[in-house]
C-alpha cells in the first residue's frame, strides 16, 4: 500500500504520540510497587523513635539500636498505643511524663490527620452543608440548607433545590460584617454526617484572609481568624478529638505546618510544628498523636521521615529517615523511554497526561532500536528513510512501534 | 443573507443580556442594627439601674462574653471595667454558647433571675467545704487533676468567705447574684 508523504507524516505522529504515552503508563501499572515502611512511633518509656512490624507476632518492636522485643515488652513500651491491652491486664500506669493517663485522658488527647496533595485537589461540589454546632441532640447532624460562596453568599434548600432569600441574606450581612471579601478561595471543613462534633469550616477569601463560619443555635457565627503567614495559606486539614481543643492543621505556601487552636482569650492560635517545611504539591503526611507526642510523618518520593514532636510545645524530639526501596519501574524506566507521560497526574484525581520525567540514558536504547530498524529495512530491501531513523533516535520505543504498525511499502 | 442578519441580532441580544446581568449584580451592605440593640444600656452602666427589683423582667443588655463553660450550657458577660460581671445562661431556642464567642460584643435580651443565699446556707457550705479539703489533703494524687481539683476547692472556698464577708459589712441576711436566661443574642464583633 502506497500512502501520501503528508499523511504519512500525521499518521506517523499521531499513532507514536499514543504509544509514547500508554507503553509507559502500562509498564508503570505493572512493574511499578508501592513502598512499604514500618510504623514509626515515639516511645515514651524509651524516648526515642521505634520501628513496629504487627507482621512479626513474636517480637514486633525493634530499637534504634535494632535490638527487638517481645509482645508484652511491646505492650509496657508502647502504653499510649497498647492501653487497652495492659488496662485488661490492669498493668496500666497512672501516670507518664508527669501526666495522667486513664482511658478518658488517654482517648481525649488522640488525633490523626492526613494530609496529601491528592485529598486537596480532589474535584469538590463547591456546596457545603450547613450543620449545627450546637444541636440539641448529639450526633444530631441532619442538615436541610448548604451554602456556597463564590462570587457572593448562597444558602439553598437541599429539599427544594431553591435559593433561600432570607437565610442568604443573614448569612451573607454576617460574612460584609466581618470584612470578608468574596470569592472565597477555598472553603474547608468536614462535610461527614459521622462524627462526633461539628465546628464548621475555614474559609480562605479573596484577600488571604481566613475565616471561621460555623452555624450556631440556627445563626451563621463568622469570624475573621487573624492567623496571618508571609507566603500565605495553601490548605486547612480538619480533625476532631474529644477536647474539642484543636481545630486542624494549617498548611502554608511554603510548606510548613501549624496546629490551629483557641487560646483561653478566644483569640485563635497558630502554632507551628518543629520540622522541616514540606512540599505542599507532591509529598504526603501522616500525623499520628497522643498525650505525650506527635508522630508526623512525610512521605517523599526518596524515602519517608518521620518526625516525633512533644504534644504541648510541638518542639522536635526525634526524627528518622527510611530511604525508599527501588522497585523495578524505577531501575527500567530511565533506559526504556526517553519520555515518561502519564495519563493521571500524581496527587491528582483528575485525568490529564502528564510530563513526568526526560530520561537521556534511553538514548542507548534508543541506538539499538535504530540499528534494529535498519536490519529491518535492509531485509524488506527498502530504502533507508532518515527521518524514521531520526524519530527512534530521539522519542525511542514509540517512535519503533509506530513505524511497526504502519505500511511496509514506500511513500510517494 | 437571512441567516446573518438573525446571527447579528442575536449576538447583540447576548451582549445587552450579559450586560444587563453585571449591572444586576448589586454591590451589597452591611444592614443597620435596629435601635433597640443598637442603643442597648452597656454592663458597665448596669450598677445604676439594674436591681434585684426587676427579677423575671425582660432586660435588653449590651456586654463582651469573658468566658465560655465547658458545657457550652452558660457563658460570663462583663464590660470594659470588669466591675460587673453577669452569667448567661442558655433557656428556650438557644441551646448554648459556642466557645468562639469568647471576646465578642454581644446584645442580649433574656429574663433577669436571681439567686439568693442565705447566711446560714452560705456557713454551712463553708464547713462542707473545709472538711472536703482536709480529707483530700491526705489522699490528693500529684497530677494533674488533684491539682485542678485542690485548687477549684480553694477557689470556691475563697469565693463563699467574700459573700460572708458582704453580707457581715453590709449587714445583710443574704448574699444575692443575678443572671440572664438569655432568648437570644446578636454578635456585634
Amino acid at each position: 500500500m502506497r500512502i501520501a508523504k503528508s499523511y504519512y507524516y500525521i499518521l506517523l505522529f499521531a499513532i507514536g504520540f499514543c504509544i509514547t504515552i500508554s507503553v509507559p503508563y502500562l509498564v508503570h501499572m505493572a512493574t511499578y510497587t508501592p513502598q512499604k515502611y514500618p510504623l514509626v512511633l515515639y516511645s515514651s518509656q524509651l524516648r526515642e523513635l521505634v520501628h513496629i512490624d504487627y507482621s512479626d507476632k513474636e517480637f514486633p518492636l525493634t530499637d534504634k539500636n535494632g535490638k527487638k522485643y517481645t509482645t508484652s515488652q511491646f505492650d509496657s513500651l508502647m502504653p499510649l498505643l497498647n492501653y487497652k491491652q495492659l488496662m485488661a491486664e490492669n498493668k496500666m500506669p497512672d501516670s507518664i511524663h508527669w501526666l495522667r493517663t486513664d482511658m478518658r485522658m488517654i482517648v481525649s488527647y488522640q488525633i490523626a490527620v492526613n494530609i496529601s496533595a491528592e485529598r486537596v485537589n480532589k474535584p469538590q461540589s463547591m456546596a457545603y452543608p450547613v450543620f449545627e454546632s450546637l444541636p440539641t441532640r448529639v450526633n444530631e447532624f441532619a442538615t436541610d440548607y448548604v451554602f456556597c460562596l463564590n462570587e457572593d453568599a448562597e444558602v439553598y434548600n437541599i429539599a427544594t433545590n431553591y435559593y433561600d432569600t432570607e437565610k442568604t441574606a443573614i448569612f451573607r450581612n454576617e460574612l460584609l460584617k466581618n470584612k470578608f471579601v468574596f470569592p472565597a478561595q477555598w472553603v474547608i471543613g468536614n462535610t461527614d454526617t459521622y462524627k462526633t462534633y461539628d465546628y464548621g469550616y475555614f474559609s480562605l477569601d479573596a484577600e488571604g484572609k481566613l475565616f471561621h463560619i460555623k452555624c450556631v443555635n440556627g445563626k451563621p457565627f463568622v469570624r475573621n481568624t487573624h492567623l496571618e503567614n508571609s507566603s500565605g495559606w495553601h490548605s486547612f486539614h480538619p480533625c476532631e478529638t474529644l477536647r474539642h481543643n484543636v481545630y486542624g492543621i494549617l498548611l502554608s505556601n511554603d510548606g510548613r505546618l501549624a496546629r490551629v487552636t483557641l487560646d483561653a482569650n478566644g483569640a485563635y492560635y497558630a502554632q507551628w510544628l518543629d520540622m522541616p517545611n514540606i512540599d505542599p504539591d507532591n509529598d504526603a503526611v501522616r500525623i499520628l498523636g497522643n498525650i505525650v507526642a506527635w508522630n508526623v510523618t512525610v512521605s517523599k518520593p526518596e524515602g519517608e521521615y518521620t518526625y516525633a514532636l512533644s504534644a504541648w510545645a510541638l518542639s522536635l524530639l526525634a526524627s528518622e529517615f527510611i530511604p525508599a526501596q527501588k522497585c523495578t519501574w524505577d531501575n527500567i524506566n530511565k533506559w526504556i523511554f526517553p519520555l515518561v507521560i502519564l495519563i493521571k497526574e500524581p496527587g491528582s484525581s483528575f485525568v490529564s497526561p502528564k510530563l513526568i520525567s526526560v530520561n537521556y540514558d534511553a538514548i542507548w536504547f534508543n541506538i539499538v532500536l535504530a540499528f534494529a530498524y535498519l536490519i529491518r529495512k535492509r531485509r524488506y530491501g527498502s530504502p533507508i528513510k532518515w527521518y524514521a531513523l531520526m524519530s527512534i533516535l530521539v522519542f525511542g520505543i514509540g517512535a519503533f512501534m509506530a513505524m511497526a504498525f504502519l505500511p511496509k511499502n514506500d511513500v510517494r | 443573507m437571512k441567516k446573518v442578519v438573525s446571527i447579528i441580532i442575536a449576538s447583540i441580544c447576548m451582549v445587552f443580556t450579559l450586560s444587563c446581568s453585571k449591572n444586576a449584580n448589586t454591590e451589597y451592605t452591611v444592614a443597620s442594627l435596629p435601635d433597640s440593640i443598637a442603643n442597648a444600656p452597656y454592663i458597665d452602666d448596669a450598677a445604676s439601674w439594674l436591681d434585684s427589683t426587676m427579677t423575671g423582667q425582660h432586660i435588653l443588655i449590651n456586654a463582651r462574653v469573658s468566658s465560655v463553660s465547658a458545657c457550652r450550657k452558660y457563658c460570663i458577660l462583663t464590660g470594659s471595667s470588669k466591675k460587673v460581671t453577669i452569667r448567661l445562661d442558655a433557656s428556650g431556642k438557644i441551646n448554648g454558647f459556642n466557645k468562639e464567642l469568647t471576646g465578642c460584643e454581644v446584645v442580649v435580651s433574656g429574663k433577669l433571675q436571681e439567686k439568693r443565699f442565705g447566711e446560714a446556707e452560705l456557713r454551712s457550705h463553708k464547713s462542707d467545704l473545709l472538711k472536703m479539703i482536709e480529707t483530700y489533703m491526705y489522699t490528693a494524687k500529684s497530677d494533674t487533676t488533684g491539682v485542678e481539683r485542690y485548687s477549684n476547692l480553694f477557689s470556691e472556698l475563697r469565693e463563699i468567705n467574700e459573700m460572708i464577708k458582704w453580707i457581715e459589712s453590709n449587714n445583710y441576711s443574704q448574699y444575692s447574684t443575678l443572671s440572664i436566661d438569655c432568648e437570644d443574642y446578636v454578635v456585634l464583633n
